[in-house]
Order: structure tokens, then sequence, then C-alpha cells
């Protein structure tokens, strides 16, 4: 039996739509300015340059409970949610707090930077090899949780699980939406 | 629903012997949150882990305006002086010589993602480095790894770091003999081995096959091991040049030739004895003076050959120094598919410009040396087990970390080159130009270490990114040339053995600091770090792109010949012809001019040195006594719960190891050798403090030291002892300890008097 509903480390990511021009040394001083103005929760730390991994986290924003990642992973840039540890409640708290950080980063980085952070596709994974192996009784437990998740984005239309294997277990999921994360983070506040 | 542990989870998959380790750190984590450990000795158990701190860990943080505090959730929670509990750390991973097995990338992979920031860093040691990682999934991380067999023990601190060696060893052309089984004997001999406990400083060894190549770099060890063969009576005898002293750091010194030929078996002996004589003499009060390379130089390197003899004589015998070499052939690697020949028709694009510079043949025909070129050392999980995937296909299971940051692939057949160059571009790692201008090496710098002054990974990432462009039109003698840079003077990206070198320093200008670089010309990475570079002048961390250019070009115009090397060229020109070159370079427009200057490369804060810490590459200065007497407490600790727990015979025997554990701590503190046995324990202790009455308490007199014997001769009734006889001995046990602490202090006191 997995112990998913303990399940903590989860990662969500959002894609960019215009990844074309996609300048990573831009994002590294807003990232710093996510430090210096404390406008998201929790508390933040450092900023890492990986722009010279092919494919890989790109720039991360380190925090003490999760990190950000203006993510390369796949060849698919997006910006990325990374829950590490402290986070509170059960797995569907763990995701909602994640996602909202997730769409209030977004929107900073849309304010800064010519980058539209698209809604209409999210990815999870779930990294914890101990509470949630790649297998399928943690994908019977995640399924309906992360599906009930993404419809905050729109109604969900399809949800794809990844190869099981060595990697973590994903799964991607696209939405009707395409609403800008300003507007969603309006809509929770309302 | 009961929450698995990794450590259940794994069961006996992790070995007993490491996870009583790994159980002992957990349990000092406990005691730390419970504030039973001092700051200090906290700090010295978790670097002897590998468990460092990182930048901003004092909990302070320069935004670019001024110092901003960072307010962790754990409070006044420390895990070293100074050192905030929950601020991210850098966990280091021993890896012996370089060598990962599939299965061991495979979990790196696990664990960068887990418990990191998605990245692997491969070292200037040739271990792994994960950064960002909180003390707390340390432990779950070690249990991990220890299925693996990886140990993070005694990856820093005063103590024998990773040993490196060669990464060709075994299959290399030049080689005498393949150095990897004394390299592995050397590493698991001397982990935790009580004689490598007691140094002032860190302790670097590297093993290499040959004098003349640069593989194994042991000139700049603290001991250094070089394969030498010599004929006796007919037969051809394996043995070393011994070399010891030798160091990087603010003043890079060249190891001295302690002997010319030690015979295998004398190998680990003599390093036993090398270890012992620095432990000994070893400064321990100034770390800047603690490496051996001070110990040498103040008594001469005829002195400290007499002392090793005159210690090697005293040894007692240990059967574990020659053991492995009657099985010398346990570390070699087989190939997995027949050798064979490179093709050279229908070669995927790029491939031959790859194999000029990223393929060697081996010295077995048919198989070859492929490297793997890791931008600043760095690879993400998807990449590792990409990796790992290869090994298995191509070279049966392993793979090699080098000292410049790489990876490499041995034993592959010439026919699978072009496939596995094909799978390498397709994760990005098939890029041409190993070992040369654009395979840049860099220290952690600015980026995650409390000492960086400079950004040393910026500098190089940008110098990597423009040099790669322009790779294909420079000249081959500028291709091959070596760059590397360290973020402070303490030479952790060894720029001194570099072409180009680049040291870490900052400069005042106008009232406000500009990151700037030392340029270090023409050290030599060949015949095994044979000397090092010449110092000629400061650049302004944003010129050093183009200064390097401006070098090679004089160079290239000015060289006598087209055979004068870089390093004979520097010799020849000297200092003052390259501060000319420097000047255009030097000058530093004001603030408001152009800021650019006063930020460093990937950092967009204004520049200043506010953040650097206090470093821990050093380790914290722990008398190994104390550890010792710590470990004691601890064990008693566990005893009185098992007595709690109605387990008393259990609590009997732990308890009278917590007594042999301070015992033997004593005895090793006196200098004298003492084994793991109750019956040497007891014996030495009775020779060297009962009889020589230092134990005894001034009141108490010997009445502390009989609760020992005592429980020795009563020992074998203690698995069936009960409630109250195990009772009776933990308060025994509890007064031996405390006499124990007394006992350390004065001899702690008198030796300070006599000092003074
Ligand atoms: S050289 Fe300095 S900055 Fe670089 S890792 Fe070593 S101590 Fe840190």
């Amino acid at each position: 039996m997995t112990q998913a509903n303990q399940a903590q480390k989860f990662q969500i990511k959002l894609f960019l739509e215009n990844p074309e021009g996609l300048d990573l040394a831009a994002v590294i001083p807003v990232f710093h300015d996510l430090i210096r103005e404390k406008q998201l929760p929790e508390l933040l730390i450092d900023v890492a340059d990986y722009a010279h991994v092919h494919q890989g986290p790109g720039v991360v924003l380190i925090g003490h409970g999760y990190d950000l990642y203006l993510d390369l992973r796949e060849g698919r840039p997006g910006l990325l949610f990374n829950r590490k540890r402290d986070a509170e409640g059960g797995v569907e708290a763990v995701l909602n707090q994640g996602l909202d950080i997730l769409l209030r980063a977004a929107a900073r980085l849309e304010e800064r930077l010519p980058i539209r952070v698209g809604t209409e596709r999210v990815q999870i994974r779930a990294i914890d090899r101990l509470r949630t192996p790649n297998c399928d009784e943690t994908h019977a437990f995640l399924q309906p949780i992360v599906s009930k998740v993404a419809s905050r984005l729109g109604a969900v239309k399809e949800s794809v699980r990844g190869p099981a294997g060595r990697e973590a277990y994903t799964l991607e999921l696209s939405v009707d939406g395409g609403k800008r994360p300003s507007e969603l983070i309006a809509e929770v506040a309302a | 629903m009961s929450e698995t542990s990794w450590k259940a989870h794994l069961g006996d998959r992790i070995p007993p012997d490491m996870g009583a380790d790994i159980d002992t750190f957990a349990g000092q984590i406990a005691l730390k949150k419970e504030g039973k450990i001092s700051d200090v000795m906290f700090a010295e158990t978790r670097l002897r882990r590998g468990v460092y701190g990182q930048r901003y860990d004092n909990g302070l943080r320069d935004d670019g305006t001024g110092q901003q505090p960072l307010v962790f959730p754990c409070g006044d929670l420390k895990k070293g002086p100074d050192t905030v509990w929950d601020a991210p750390g850098m966990s280091r991973l021993k890896i012996p010589y370089g060598k990962l097995t599939a299965e061991q990338m495979d979990l790196l992979a696990d664990l960068a993602e887990e418990y990191s920031d998605s990245i692997l860093h491969v070292t200037t040691r040739q271990d792994i480095q994960l950064h960002f990682v909180h003390i707390e999934d340390t432990v779950d991380m070690l249990y991990r790894l220890a299925t693996v067999g990886i140990t993070t023990r005694e990856a820093c601190g005063n103590s024998v770091r990773n040993v490196t060696a060669c990464p060709f060893a075994g299959v290399c052309n030049d080689q005498s003999f393949d150095v990897t089984p004394y390299a592995h004997a050397y590493t698991y001999y001397f982990l935790g081995h009580p004689d490598v406990q007691g140094f002032g400083r860190k302790f670097k060894v590297a093993f290499s096959g040959c004098e003349d190549h640069p593989c194994g770099l042991v000139g700049f060890h603290d001991l250094g091991a070089i394969a030498v063969l010599r004929e006796d009576n007919g037969e051809q005898k394996r043995g070393f040049k011994i070399v010891v002293g030798g160091g990087l750091g603010a003043v890079p010194v060249q190891a001295k030739v302690l002997t010319e030929f030690c015979p295998e078996e004398e190998l680990l002996p003599l390093a036993q004895a090398v270890s012992r004589v620095f432990a000994r003499l070893g400064e321990k009060r100034s770390r800047a003076r603690a490496r051996i390379k001070f110990l040498v130089d103040k008594i001469g390197i005829d002195e400290f050959r007499r002392l090793v003899e005159e210690e090697r004589a005293t040894l007692r015998h240990d059967d574990n120094w020659t053991r492995y070499v009657e099985d010398i052939h346990a570390t070699a690697e087989r190939p997995l598919r027949p050798g064979s020949a490179i093709p050279t028709e229908n070669l995927p694009e790029g491939f031959e410009a790859w194999s000029r510079t990223n393929v060697r043949p081996q010295a077995q025909e048919g198989y070859y040396i492929a490297t793997v070129k890791m931008p600043l050392g760095d690879f993400t999980p998807t990449q590792a087990r990409a990796l790992a995937d290869l090994a298995r296909k191509y070279t049966g299971d392993t793979m090699r970390l080098t000292v410049e940051q790489n990876l490499i692939y041995r034993w592959v057949s010439g026919e699978d080159l072009p496939s596995l160059y094909q799978a390498l571009v397709e994760i990005g790692l098939g890029e041409a130009g190993a070992e040369g201008i654009t395979d840049v090496t860099s220290c952690p710098g600015t980026d995650t270490c409390k000492l960086g002054i400079s950004s040393s990974r910026g500098l190089m990432g940008e110098v990597r990114k423009r040099l790669s462009v322009i790779q294909d039109e420079l000249h081959p003698d500028v291709q091959k040339l070596r760059i590397k840079a360290s973020g402070c003077f303490n030479s952790c990206g060894q720029h001194h053995v570099a072409d180009l070198g680049f040291l870490g320093i900052s400069r005042q200008v106008g009232g406000r600091r500009v990151p700037h670089f030392n340029m270090v010309l023409g050290g030599q990475w060949t015949e095994n770090a044979k000397s090092y570079g010449l110092v000629v002048g400061a650049v302004p961390s944003k010129r050093v792109p183009e200064s390097i250019q401006a070098v090679t070009d004089y160079y290239l115009e000015h060289r006598a010949s087209d055979d004068e090397s870089f390093q004979a060229f520097i010799e020849r020109v000297g200092k003052r012809e390259f501060r000319n070159v420097l000047k255009p370079f030097q000058t530093i427009p004001s603030y408001e001019e152009d800021p650019s200057y006063y930020s460093d490369w990937g950092d967009p804060r204004e520049y200043s040195i506010g953040d650097i810490g206090v470093g821990e590459c050093a380790g914290e200065i722990v008398p190994i006594a104390e550890f010792g007497l710590q470990a004691a407490e601890q064990l008693l600790f566990e005893a009185q719960d098992l007595l709690d727990e109605k387990r008393p015979s259990e609590a009997a025997e732990r308890g009278f190891r917590a007594m042999l554990t301070a015992a033997q701590a004593l005895i090793r503190h006196l200098d004298h050798q003492v084994g793991e046995e109750p019956d040497d324990i007891v014996a030495q202790f009775r020779i060297h403090l009962d009889e020589t009455e230092i134990f005894h308490d001034p009141y108490a007199k010997g009445k502390f030291a009989n609760y020992l014997f005592a429980a020795h001769a009563d020992s074998a009734s203690f698995a069936t002892a009960d409630h109250e006889r195990a009772h009776r001995l933990l308060d025994e046990v509890g007064h031996f300890i405390e006499a124990s602490h007394a006992c350390y202090q004065r001899i702690t006191a008198q030796s300070v008097a006599a000092a003074e």
C-alpha cells in the first residue's frame, strides 16, 4: 500500500506560450526581486542560474519550503513549482497552495517580462519515491485529486499519465480555459 | 495508515556498518534538536558526513542594497556556530576515484530531484555534490546511498577526503600499472580509521599511473602515489613513488619526495605512519597553517621522513595492509562487447570533430575512452538516467568522473562510438572540445560557497559560452589551452595549474566594490601538475573574457616559434610584458557611467562581499577525544533507553560498550594505538591511564577505573543481566564517562600550560 496520502513533494508546471524568445538572463533579476519584495508566501532565499545545462531547471528561485524554476525540462519551457517541505494539509491542500503560488509568480513574471505563461495545460509530478512511487496505486489515488485541482484552471479535457519506470509519477492535463494567471488569481481572491 | 520511513522501507539493503553510522548521525540530529550537543560538536559531526553549510546560512543575505535577515522557521536552532538549522546546505557524496555504476547513477538522479534543485554537480575531486539540501533530508539520503555503496563519510572535515585517481587507470597506454585497486584499498582502509581522525586539517590523496601525464595531479596533494615498476631479481616489482606536502591554496606548494619506491605491500603502512606523524605534530590551533605542507616545510622533508620511518617501525601489524593485494584484479573492468575499429563511413554529423577531441584509444586494441563534457560539471537527473543507460548498453555498467568535472566511458568498442555520440547529442551532452579551452573548470564560487569572493561559475559560464561560438576558428594551439577559475584564494578550482587561471578577488573603486579576478598564467597541468602559474594582474570580472582573447592573441603573435608552448612563452616573456597586455582591460568606468562593472556575472545585484561567511571547507577542529567521549555518551543514552524498554541484557552490553568507547578515546588522545576488542582496550587503558595514574581522580583515586575493570571481568554475564544489575552498571558507566571527561580536561589543561 502506498503512502500517497502523506505525500508533500509535488512539482506543478505551466508551460510558456511563447518559448521562442525566452531570455533566461532576464528572469534572474525578477527572481531576485521576488526575494526582496516578499510578495510570495514563505521564505525565499537565493537564485541559481543553470542556463548552461541542456533542458535543465533553467533559473531556480530557491526557497525554504518550495522552489520555482523557469524550467526547460523535456525542451518545453515553463514555470515550475517544486514543493520540498513544510506544506500543511493533505495532498489536495498542498496542490492547491502550490498552484496559487505558481499563478502568482507567473503573473509577476508576465508583468515584468515579455513572456506568457499558459494555463491550458498543467503537468504534475510526484517526486517522493517512497510515498508516491510511479505505480498504478499512486495513479488511482492521485488522479482524481489532481483533476480536481486542475479544474480550477478550467474544465479538464484530457489527462495523460506519463510512462512508468524510473521517472517520477507524472500526470499532464489539458483544460478548457486560456485565462491569464492574473485573472485566475483575481477569481480566487473574489 | 502508519508512515513508512526510508530506513524501514530499505531494510536489510542498508549494509549494517553503514546503517549504524547513519543511525548515529540521526541520533545526533535528534540530540541537537533537544539541545544536548554543542553547536561546534554538531558541526564537526555533520561535516564528517559531508553535510556542509552554504552561502547565507548565517541567516543574512545581501540584496544589493544591504544585508537583510533571512527569517527561517527554525528560530534559534543552529547546526554549527552561526549556521542556521533550516538554511539549505550542500551534500558532498564521495565517489572514490570517480567510479560510478549505472545503479548508483540512477539513484543519484532520484536524490537530486527529491532533495536538491535537480542538478548533479561533479567536483574537481571526482565527487558529486548536491546543493540546497535540508539537513533533515540528509539522513534519508544517506540510507538510500548506502544501498548502492555510496558514503558521504569523511567527505569533509579534517580527515582523508575523496581519494582521487587517474580516470584512465587500467586502460591507459602509458601507465606503469592500474592504480585502481590501490586507490580503492586506500579509501576503505582509512575510512573511519582512528589514525586519520585527529588531523588539524583535511588530507587529500591522489594516485597516478605514471609520472608524465597530468591525470592524477599528485603534485599538489597532501599525499600522492605514482605507480612505478622496478626490476627485482629479474621480476617486475610494483611500487609507488610517494610524495607528501603538496597543496594549492593561497600559497601553492609542490609535494616533496618521501620515497622514490615504496613496494606495494608497504603502501598502506607507510601512509598510516605519515598519518600518525601528521596527526601528532601537525598544527591544530591555527587552521591557516594546519595542512601537512606546513609541517613538512617546518621540519624539512628529511626529518619528516625520519619520523615516518620511526613511526612505521612501531606500527602494530595489520593483515588488511596487504589483503587486497592477493585479489588485485577484483576492481578490474571487463568489456561488454568485442573490440573493433572506428567506422569511417556513414558517420553522424559532428562525430569527427567530437572523436578528435573527446575520444582516445585504450591500451587494449579495439577499445576507446570517450569523454562526456559536462558544462561546469553540471547535469540533470534526466541526463543522469540516460548516462546510466548508455553505460549499461556500451560499457558494461561503469563510468568515471574526472577532476576536470567531466565523465568518461571506458571500454567502448570502436564501432559503437558513432551511436554513443548520437545518443549523447540527444541528451545535449555531445559537445566536442574535451580537455580544451571550452572545457572550463570552476569551483562553486559565490553561487553557493560561503567563502567565495567573485562568481567563478558565472565567469566560466560566460567564457564557455563565448568561446564555444568561435571554438572552430581558434588556432589549434589555443584550442588546447585549459582555463580554470576559483572564487577565492582557497583554489578549489585548481587555477594554479591551468594555462589561464583565475582567482576571485574584490577591489574598491570610488567607494563601491568591483568583482575582479587575478589572472594566473602558465601553470603546468602535465607531469602531474608540475609547476604553478604566474600571477600577472587583476582584471575586473566583466572584462575577463576579452582579456583572455588578448592574451592568447599576444601569445600567437609573439611566440619564438610554432613549437614554443604557452608555458614556455610565459616563462620567457615574464610578468611585466603581460601587465601591458592587460592594461586596457583594467580601467573601470564610474558607477554612473557603467554600473554593469559593479555587479558580477549571472547576478544582477550590486556586488558586495557582505555575504561571505565562515568557511567550513576546513571543518571545525574538535579533538578526536571529544568525539569519542561524545560517542560514549550517546551509547549511554541508548543503553538507558533499552533499560526503559525492559531490555536489561542489551542495556548492559551497550553500557559496557560506552565505557570502552570512552576509554579508547583517552588512549588515542595520548597517542597510543588500540584496537576494537575489549581485552585490548582494557589492557591498554590499564597500562597508559591506570598504572600511570593519569586517569585517577584527585579524591576518588582509581575508583572509576576499577568500574571498567570490574565490568570487563563480569562482561560474560551481561547476556543474562537482570534489571537491577543493568541499572547498577549504567550508574557506573555514567561515573566512568564523567571521570573520562575530567581526565581529558586535566590532560588538556596540562598541555596548554606546558605550551605556554
Ligand atoms: S576556491 Fe574559495 S570560493 Fe571556490 S569553493 Fe573553494 S573556498 Fe569556495
